[in-house]
């Protein structure tokens, strides 16, 4: 049985031999009765206690802070919601020619093979689709140039683009030409076309006219 | 009560799902018409060359008729209607003269390779026809031969006399 004494000494009571304090010889130790053993260690228990209160106190005295004030907080300040936005963006094709008609004059083949239109054509394109897909402009024409019973082919006329992604191009009356060559994606763009029509002696007189319909479509 | 609040949200949930999805799938498109006049008006436009020729002197006898220093191309081109003929004329006001010698204007004729060209004789009273036309627009191309009727009687000299052709588009 190993008891702790007075002074920090550590004595084996049953052999009676110190461990350390080699200068308190053995018959100067007296050994505790068991009542004394007891009565000390409760002591020193008491001692443990009473030694460790401030600390415990302390923290006690924090951690009720901390809860009042979050209680506190919590009540005040800190009330959450969450939003949720939902936005929905379709598919949108706009389209804006101006002037919507153009004239070609008369000209001496001759002199002038090829004749401009009266005025260029301002195209505005506006585009919304997804990322990885493409709008698409075609131009179609239904038929040639008329004049009565007379006739200019549409494939005379033709057309250059300011920009991009406007690309230039002629008419036919077959198949529906594409007038733009758009990236993947939205977007708003603008350009100019350019008319010009093939002089040729082999018309004859009259005053021709032709519509075409140009088609912007966003997939 | 709480399976019916579940059904709800789950059909409400499917039904915006649906709509989003389809709203997505649909493709927009927007169309505008571009008008295109063009005016063609009546046109002529005749080309000679050259425009001088010559006639070289020959025996009568052995030239009968003497053949000009060269033949003259002739381009015609016409615009007019689709129920319209173009005209060519050939108009000479007078004779050839050298001085106060003349040689009669109709002593001068011509032949004409491609159509409508045709061939002729110049008569100071009245324009010829140089060509007959079809109907309607075109660019025509030909060359006139032209010839001098030799005679003993023509007075030596450098005679010279003006043609004028005129095509006309209606």
């Amino acid at each position: 049985m190993t008891v702790i004494i007075e002074r920090g000494l550590t004595v084996d009571l049953t052999e009676q031999k110190t461990t350390k304090q080699s200068a308190i010889s053995k018959s100067s130790v007296k050994p505790l009765d068991e009542s004394e053993q007891q009565i000390h260690l409760r002591r020193k228990e008491e001692n443990m206690k009473n030694n460790s209160r401030p600390t415990g106190t302390l923290l006690s005295i924090l951690a009720a802070m901390v809860m009042v004030a979050m209680m506190a907080g919590s009540t005040l300040f800190a009330a959450t919601q969450t939003l949720t936005i939902n936005a929905t963006v379709s598919a949108r094709a706009e389209l804006t020619l101006s002037p919507s008609t153009i004239s070609f004059a008369d000209a001496s083949p001759t002199i002038s093979p090829t004749i401009a239109a009266n005025s260029t054509v301002a195209v505005t394109a506006n585009v919304r689709t997804a990322a990885n897909s493409k709008a698409t402009l075609l131009a179609a024409v239904s038929g040639d140039l008329t004049s009565g019973g007379d006739s200019i082919p549409a494939s005379n006329v033709s057309w250059t683009a300011s920009a991009g992604p406007f690309i230039a191009g002629t008419l036919n009356k077959t198949t529906a030409q594409s007038a733009a060559n758009f990236a993947n994606g939205s977007g708003s763009y603008n350009g100019v076309y350019t008319f010009t029509l093939a002089n040729s002696w082999s018309y004859n007189t009259g005053s021709y006219a032709a519509t075409v319909t140009y088609t912007l479509t966003a997939p | 009560m709480k399976n019916i609040w579940k059904i709800l949200m789950t059909i409400t949930v499917v039904a915006g799902a649906a709509l989003i999805l389809s709203t997505a799938a649909f493709a927009a498109s927007d169309s505008k018409t571009l008008t295109i006049n063009a005016t063609i008006s009546a046109r002529a436009e005749l080309v000679l060359a050259p425009t001088t020729i010559n006639f070289a002197d020959n025996s009568p006898t052995t030239v009968s008729s003497v053949s000009a220093d060269n033949p003259v191309a002739v381009t015609a081109r016409v615009r007019t209607g689709k129920a319209t003929a173009a005209t060519l004329t050939v108009a000479s006001a007078n004779d050839l003269t050298s001085g106060s010698d003349t040689i009669p204007i109709s002593a001068v004729s011509w032949t004409a390779s491609g159509a409508p060209f045709i061939a002729g004789t110049l008569n100071k009273a009245s324009a010829q026809s140089g060509a007959t036309f079809g109907n309607g627009s075109g660019t025509y191309n030909g060359t006139y031969s032209f010839f001098l009727a030799n005679n003993w009687t023509y007075n030596t000299g450098s005679y010279s006399a003006t043609v004028t052709y005129t095509l006309t588009a209606p």
